[in-house]
């Protein structure tokens, strides 16, 4: 039932996933697959976008209250399934949220952060901070002050630090939550091209409410309504094909179906 | 009255009564200083007591109080600061925390003699510790503990919750970000709400006073099954039991009393100021 894109196998299957708050179903049920390369997740606000995003890598869990029904495979692998290690699943699939959010330590800190955690030999550290920040394209900005303490970097600055800090546990699946929206038009624009380039390496995952950044970032798109999957598929097909139900559309065409 | 005069006649009301406040603490310290004048000296801080507690030094009192407080930080702050990481990083909203919340309200509404009592019961009879620095730094723990849990909570829950996320996303356990990334950030707070607490537990003199308060000792406690001094008891006895105690005795105690407390505190704003002077 798996159907190959460009000859290539999904990197997670999404079956019949629902997410409850208490007793109120804000995400219904979606079953979608998602490849190597980029994905953008569109939809209004409230249409259950980041409610999907962060189902991918167990994020409700931490919430009281939460409660997700169906089975998510990374790999074959159903990271629902009871006993799963969820650290280990979140380390394999990293989080970049909206609002930069580096800890209060110093540049090197931050990025070394998830290693050191991970048992990641001290010698090894040097090499992997650089390796990340080079892969954020922050490296030229930061390299002569990597002991400065990261809430000194601009806006834009951080966002791409936090993204390097979620590299550095070598991720094979990037979630982002509108990663840009809190960003400056310039720093989006520099975030967007790193987007792009991660993407040949990784299965990355963008929320996003921005059709221009969507149609840029190209690639694959799932389109959110009302806690539903409405569509999914080449982003410019599905763009053209939803012009309408994006913007405003007020009824939710997906429970007639 | 027009509308002018009853806003000068407020205004004027609430920077007199906040002024008045201002002066308590001035007016204490002023007056405890000028009537203890006559007893200061070195040698009443390092040497020990002499003629039926009304001559010599008050080194026992202070070294004990010392005592009880450290001890009573060490007794504390282990299960104080376990029940604050399991109200804010395990089970804010659930049944068995809203319990414990109940508990320590409850605790912390309790008038300190009834402490006392307690300890007397428990600690000291039933327990068997006796009359001891050990019942008595125990008997303080249960009194702060209140207060320490509060103040520990407000620590763990001012590390915003963005970045325990950040942490989890990246794959680290619950435990991992407590201890690498919550801990270290609440730290400086949880020193603060400690130092306080201790402030309260050097000053009380109910809980200790059947628990473990010596009347005269003539030699410094060696383990915590002995008996100590305490100032906040000394100045009680002194007040109440010893007949021919000095005035300026009776202030110098006082004084060494209120010092120490607010040396205390001062620790535990300085350390405040320091660390919001580094987030900035």
């Amino acid at each position: 039932m798996t159907v190959q894109v460009d000859g290539r196998r999904p990197k997670i299957r999404v079956r019949h996933l629902e997410v409850f708050y208490r007793r109120e179903r804000i995400l219904g049920s979606v079953s979608v697959d998602i490849y190597p390369g980029i994905t953008v997740i569109l939809g209004p606000s409230g249409s259950g976008k980041t409610t999907f995003l962060r189902a991918l890598n167990r994020m409700h869990d931490a919430v009281v209250g939460m409660f997700v029904y169906g089975k998510v495979f990374l790999d074959n692998r159903d990271i629902y399934a009871p006993g799963t290690n969820v650290p280990e699943i979140r380390r394999r699939v990293g989080l970049v949220f909206q609002k930069p959010n580096p800890f209060p330590l110093s540049i090197y800190d931050n990025v070394a952060y998830g290693p050191r955690r991970h048992g990641t030999p001290r010698r090894h550290l040097d090499e992997i901070v650089r390796w990340s920040l080079e892969q954020a394209g922050l490296w030229e900005e930061v390299k002569n002050r990597l002991r400065a303490p990261a809430h000194r970097l601009s806006g834009g600055q951080q966002q791409r630090l936090c993204i390097a800090r979620a590299l550095a546990v070598r991720p094979e699946v990037l979630l982002m939550d509108e990663p840009t929206s809190a960003l400056d038009p310039l720093a989006a624009a520099r975030v967007e091209g790193l987007i792009a380039r991660l993407a040949r390496d990784l299965t990355v995952v963008v929320v996003t409410h921005d059709i221009e950044q969507a149609r840029r970032l190209d690639g694959r798109a799932l389109l959110f309504q009302g806690g539903r999957l409405l569509a999914s598929g080449p982003t410019r097909r599905l763009l053209s094909s939803h012009r309408d139900h994006h913007a405003t559309s007020r009824h939710d065409p997906a429970r007639a179906t | 009255m027009t509308r002018a005069v009853v806003h000068a006649a407020a205004l004027g009301l609430v920077t007199v009564t906040a002024l008045a406040i201002l002066a308590i603490p001035v007016a204490l310290l002023a007056y405890l200083l000028v009537k203890a004048l006559p007893a200061l000296s070195w040698s009443l801080l390092i040497s020990y007591p002499s003629d039926g507690l009304r001559g010599g030094g008050i080194l026992p009192a202070i070294y004990g109080t010392a005592c009880l407080v450290g001890l009573t930080a060490l007794l504390s702050l282990p299960p104080g600061l376990a029940t604050a990481i399991y109200l804010v990083e395990f089970s804010p909203e659930g049944p068995l925390a809203r319990l414990i919340r109940a508990a320590l309200f409850t605790l912390s509404g309790i008038p300190s003699v009834v402490f006392g009592l307690f300890g007397l019961g428990v600690f000291v009879l039933l327990l068997g510790f006796g009359s001891s620095l050990l019942a008595a730094s125990l008997t303080l723990t249960l009194l702060v503990l209140p207060l320490i849990i509060a103040c520990a909570e407000a620590a763990l829950a001012s590390v915003p919750s963005e970045w325990r996320e950040a942490s989890l996303a990246l794959g680290c356990t619950r435990v991992q970000t407590i201890r690498h990334l919550v801990l270290p950030q609440a730290a400086p707070g949880l020193v603060t709400g400690t130092v306080l607490a201790l402030g309260r537990a050097a000053g009380e003199t109910a809980p200790i006073l059947f628990t473990g308060a010596a009347f005269y000792l003539t030699d410094l406690p060696r383990t915590v099954n002995d008996q100590v001094m305490a100032l906040s008891y000394h100045l009680y006895v002194l007040s109440t039991t010893v007949a021919g105690a000095s005035e300026p005795r009776k202030a110098a105690v006082a004084l060494c009393l209120l010092l120490l407390v607010l040396a205390l505190s001062s620790v535990g704003v300085v350390l405040r100021r320091r660390y919001l002077g580094e987030r900035r």
